[in-house]
């Protein structure tokens, strides 16, 4: 399956910032908040959901150089040290390389293992490093640890001769080096054994149980620094693109409970082989596990968020205004003569009044409570589906959408609150508010056409795998439901209550689960319902999702969560089988690794 | 200069050319007045951000004597000036400058380098009529004296002449009086700039040197015995980069640096071991006056491919490495081996701070001559950018 999905803005990724960068550009959300807790944690969230920017924020070396009351708070009240562990992209296709090789099962198991377990290891004695560290002008000293040379000496021996690498000193930064050395001959094995030609001699590598080897090295460093009350926190972030048989071991892991160390465990929302609450001992069933979604903000935490976030952008380019003060807003129609205009050009709009019993000529005698139930509820389809017909009734084909999709809480709301879109999008602003003064509401519409129509060359760029020739990428599925949508809104019957959102049947489900799991990673369909509840990751008929709002203004859909449909209603052929195709092993990437 | 110090940009052996069918010679290139080559170095220097006081051309900036070719490298090296902001640009011909071979078009070697547009070799009408009379010229700056020789002077002349450089010991006697004489003021250090080396190179490729400087070595020796204060030579020609200390009878020797040649291709002898380059130095004022030898560092910095360039990966030169250091580097390698013990097995950045200097300052071979010493002590070192980060007991 598909794990990998390409962003329109990785130069705004988090993994390429420094720490400073990282440390000056953060904003605390209740997402950091919950996940600072003491507790194992799976994250979940699609591509620049922001789990990188929270997940180093956790990392020792990130909380020792964060400055600011809100940075005060946390160093007090986060009692652990964490090591963040990025995933090598590598290691997957090295792995299915292999696997294609040798199959399933062969002698040189341990040496693969090997390269995450000396990654992580790598990881581990950075974070121990930067806490002892006599050179470092460390600013606030968190968690330092004093440790004398000669008891550093020989804890490194000690781990050393464990984890079976040489480094040339007895420091904890001689180490680090060795650890990488290592990485470096056991992926040059790996290579050899892939390529089948002047095989390398086999290293001798550690080898064992990850979870076992990480809490005796744990053990072994909190008993020489004399604290073995120590707590370390494993931040692995991006493990969508981990081999699976890495990721389970690490969220098996979670279900036990040690003293000296945790694990966080950033995933995409879907990811087919993982599986987080099956059997009776399971994870979720233990009271010390939690589970963080940056699916789907809701709009009051969102919004708050992004006006920090965009604040801050803004703020670095000498724009210190309050956020809203610089986009101009839409001018509103009013109901009534939303009500009117359409009912005047909308026949089918005419037949729903009448089958409801309104009347247009005495809408200004409704009382509130006669509103609510029968005109509020309509108002935003009204709105919309008048928005794109003409006066006599046709289709009206409008050169740019509506200005109601603008103004700064629908940016935010069009883009899902997602921090990477929502600073690419606001340092585009920029250098119009130095020149206008603010953003008029066309360069904000033409700036979410451009976001969206990016988003959309990008899904074309994800394959499918599937005869049904209407699907050639996620492009191609994302536009039959948006079809599917817009007609719910704009077709021949005028629908109060038009579907927006789908659901997935179990049985029909296995027909295309890959394709809707990497529409949802790559953030181009939304799960709702209990996002703050624990979401299966494996699981798409637990799932009710929603198109981004970034697609609305595309499809003429409205800003809101609708009701569902089930998806097999929106292929209209239950035989359709949707594949998504895998980059990390097919033939092409072997072509791009020469370019 | 506000840091006492002086900082150079050297380059040479452009060797520019403008007509495609020699495009093997050179990746400097002129089509209608620009150069991708030259647009990509000066892009990535100014991303160094290096204040630059002065520029240093050791010649060759034409290929095969093109007049036209010449007129490209020159313009460039005079808007590079400009560009980076230097005081001065201090510049010699080269062979490949010289119009040193018979042909009925050709009647005078130096004929189309003396009426070039700007003025060459430099901007001063009187000293280009002495350096084209004499086969030299000075330049007084206010912290150096540059010496500029013409080793080409007598190309055109004589059987083969024009195979090797020279310079006459009348030519090397007049600079002496002159330096003897009370219109010479001292500086903390002098500059001889000329292109073809004063010192015999045998170890550049399998052929035996027999193109360096007639008379060079006895022009260095002459005016370093004239105590006039440190010196420091570049020349270039060989192509190929390297920096020692001169033959001298004192302990403060002249620097010589040989530059490695900025866009000319390398023959495959050479394509192994060293690169195109540029350098820069930087002269520390105080310790130069203060020893009365040369004392400063020097960056590499290579271009592998053409239109990309990045810090130095070649051994001739490293990226970065120094001249002039107050310490051998056996004493260096026993002040550290005396400082670790059971107690203290090994030493960090910090406490390395107090080489910083001396470990800086050591020439490329010095500093390897260090990490060796310490190595036969049973120490192992690790280093980031020719300086040491961690030494301690060897791991065993």
């Amino acid at each position: 399956m598909n794990n990998y999905v390409p962003s329109m803005h990785d130069a705004f990724n988090a993994r390429t910032f420094t720490i400073h960068e990282l440390c000056n550009s953060f904003i605390v959300s209740d997402s950091f908040t919950k996940l600072c807790g003491l507790s194992n944690t799976v994250m979940i969230g699609p591509r620049g959901s922001g789990k990188t920017t929270l997940m180093r924020m956790l990392s020792v070396q990130a909380i020792d150089t964060w400055d600011g009351e809100l940075a005060d708070y946390y160093r007090k009240n986060i009692p652990y040290s964490g090591v963040f562990i990025p995933t090598d992209r590598v290691w997957k296709s090295q792995y299915e390389k292999v696997k294609d090789r040798l199959g399933g099962s062969h002698d040189y198991l341990d040496v693969l293992d090997s390269l995450f377990i000396y990654h992580v290891l790598e990881r581990f004695i950075s974070a121990l490093s930067y806490r002892a560290s006599r050179t470092l002008d460390k600013k606030y000293n968190f968690l330092h640890i004093n440790i004398s040379k000669k008891d550093e000496a020989d804890l490194v021996k000690e781990l050393s001769e464990s984890w079976m690498v040489n480094p040339s000193i007895t420091t904890f930064k001689s180490l680090e080096v060795a650890l990488i050395k290592k990485k470096q001959i056991v992926s040059s094995f790996i290579y050899s054994l892939i390529n089948k030609r002047n095989l390398n001699e086999k290293p001798e590598v550690v080898s064992g149980d990850i979870t076992d080897i990480i809490g005796n090295s744990v053990d072994m460093v909190n008993v020489s620094i004399n604290d073995s009350d120590a707590k370390w926190c494993f931040l692995f972030d991006e493990l969508e693109l981990a081999p699976d048989h890495i990721v389970q071991p690490l969220i098996d892991a979670t279900r036990g409970r040690s003293d000296s160390y945790i694990f966080k465990l950033a995933l995409s929302p879907y990811h087919e082989n993982v599986r987080i609450t099956d059997g009776p001992d399971s994870s979720m069933n233990n009271q010390d596990f939690s589970f963080v979604n940056l699916t789907g903000s809701s709009d009051r935490s969102g919004l708050e968020f992004s006006k920090q976030l965009c604040a801050n952008v803004f703020i670095r380019n000498e724009l210190d205004q309050p956020i809203d003060s610089y986009f101009d807003d839409y001018v509103s129609s009013t109901l009534k003569d939303d009500f009117i205009d359409l009912a005047n050009k909308d026949s089918a709009f005419r037949s729903y009044l009448g089958s409801k019993k309104i009347d247009i000529d005495k809408f200004d005698e409704y009382t509130d409570k006669d509103k609510r139930t029968t005109i509020r509820k309509i108002q935003r389809v009204v709105r919309v589906r008048n928005a794109y017909l003409k006066e006599n009734g046709k289709p009206n084909s409008l050169k740019r959408p509506p200005d109601f999709y603008g103004g700064f809480e629908n940016i935010c709301k069009s883009l899902e609150y997602n921090p990477r879109m929502l600073i690419g999008i606001m340092n585009g602003f920029v250098p119009i508010i130095k020149e206008n003064g603010t953003v008029p509401i066309h360069n904000q519409i033409a700036s979410i056409v451009k976001f969206c129509n990016s988003y959309r060359s990008l899904l074309s760029t994800i394959a499918i795998d599937s005869i049904d020739r209407r699907f050639k990428n996620i492009n191609d599925l994302i536009d039959c439901i948006g079809r599917y949508f817009q007609h719910q809104v704009h077709g021949e019957k005028f629908e109060s209550e038009p579907k927006g959102s789908l659901t997935f049947n179990k049985k029909q489900s296995i027909n295309y689960k890959d394709v809707i799991g990497v529409a949802l990673n790559a953030g181009a369909l939304i799960s709702i319902d209990n996002v703050d509840a624990y979401q299966s990751v494996s699981d798409i008929t637990n799932v009710r999702c929603r198109l981004s709002f970034i697609f609305a203004h595309h499809y003429r859909i409205l800003l809101i969560k609708q009701r569902a449909v089930n998806f097999q209603e929106v292929l209209k052929d239950d035989t359709v089988v949707l594949r998504a195709v895998d980059p990390m092993v097919s033939k092409e990437i072997d072509q791009l690794d020469l370019l | 200069m506000d840091d006492m110090k002086v900082r150079f940009l050297v380059l040479s052996d452009l060797h520019a050319i403008i007509d495609e069918k020699l495009r093997d010679d050179s990746h400097l290139i002129f089509t209608g007045g620009s150069c991708s080559y030259s647009e990509a170095f000066k892009k990535y220097l100014l991303s160094l951000s290096v204040d630059i006081d002065y520029l240093i051309c050791a010649g060759d900036i034409s290929n095969k004597a093109c007049s036209q070719g010449f007129e490209q490298g020159w313009v460039f090296l005079n808007q590079l000036k400009e560009d980076i902001g230097a005081k001065g640009l201090l510049c010699v011909p080269g062979n490949h400058d010289h119009q040193s071979r018979h042909s009925p078009e050709v009647f005078s070697p130096k004929h189309n380098l003396q009426f070039i547009a700007p003025l060459f070799p430099t901007n001063c009408f009187t000293k280009n009529t002495h350096f084209w009379a004499w086969n030299w010229c000075v330049i007084e700056e206010a912290d150096f004296n540059a010496f500029l020789i013409n080793s080409s002077a007598y190309h055109g002349f004589g059987d083969k002449e024009y195979e090797k450089g020279r310079v006459s010991k009348e030519t090397a006697q007049q600079i002496v009086k002159y330096i003897n004489s009370g219109s010479f003021t001292r500086k903390p250090f002098n500059i001889l700039l000329c292109h073809h080396h004063p010192f015999k190179m045998d170890h550049v490729d399998s052929r035996l040197d027999i193109e360096s400087m007639e008379l060079g070595s006895y022009l260095v020796r002459e005016l370093h015995q004239t105590r006039s204060g440190a010196w420091l030579v570049v020349h270039g020609h060989r192509h190929y980069a390297d920096i020692t200390y001169a033959q001298s009878a004192t302990d403060t020797p002249p620097v010589v640096l040989s530059a490695g040649s900025f866009s000319a291709k390398l023959y495959p002898e050479l394509a192994g071991r060293t690169s195109n380059q540029f350098y820069i130095l930087e002269i520390d004022l105080e310790s130069t006056e203060e020893s009365n030898k040369l004392v400063g560092q020097f960056n590499t910095h290579e271009c592998p491919y053409p239109t990309f360039w990045q810090p130095s990966t070649s051994d001739n030169l490293p990226a970065k490495g120094g001249f002039g250091s107050d310490k051998t580097s056996g004493m260096i390698a026993n002040d550290i081996k005396n400082m670790i013990d059971d107690e203290n097995p090994f030493l960090e950045v910090t406490e390395l701070e107090v080489f910083r200097d001396s470990v800086e300052n050591l020439m490329p071979q010095g500093f390897k001559e260090l990490i060796k010493s310490l190595e036969d002590f049973g120490l192992s070192v690790r280093t980031e950018a020719n300086m040491i980060v961690e030494v301690g007991k060897s791991n065993e």
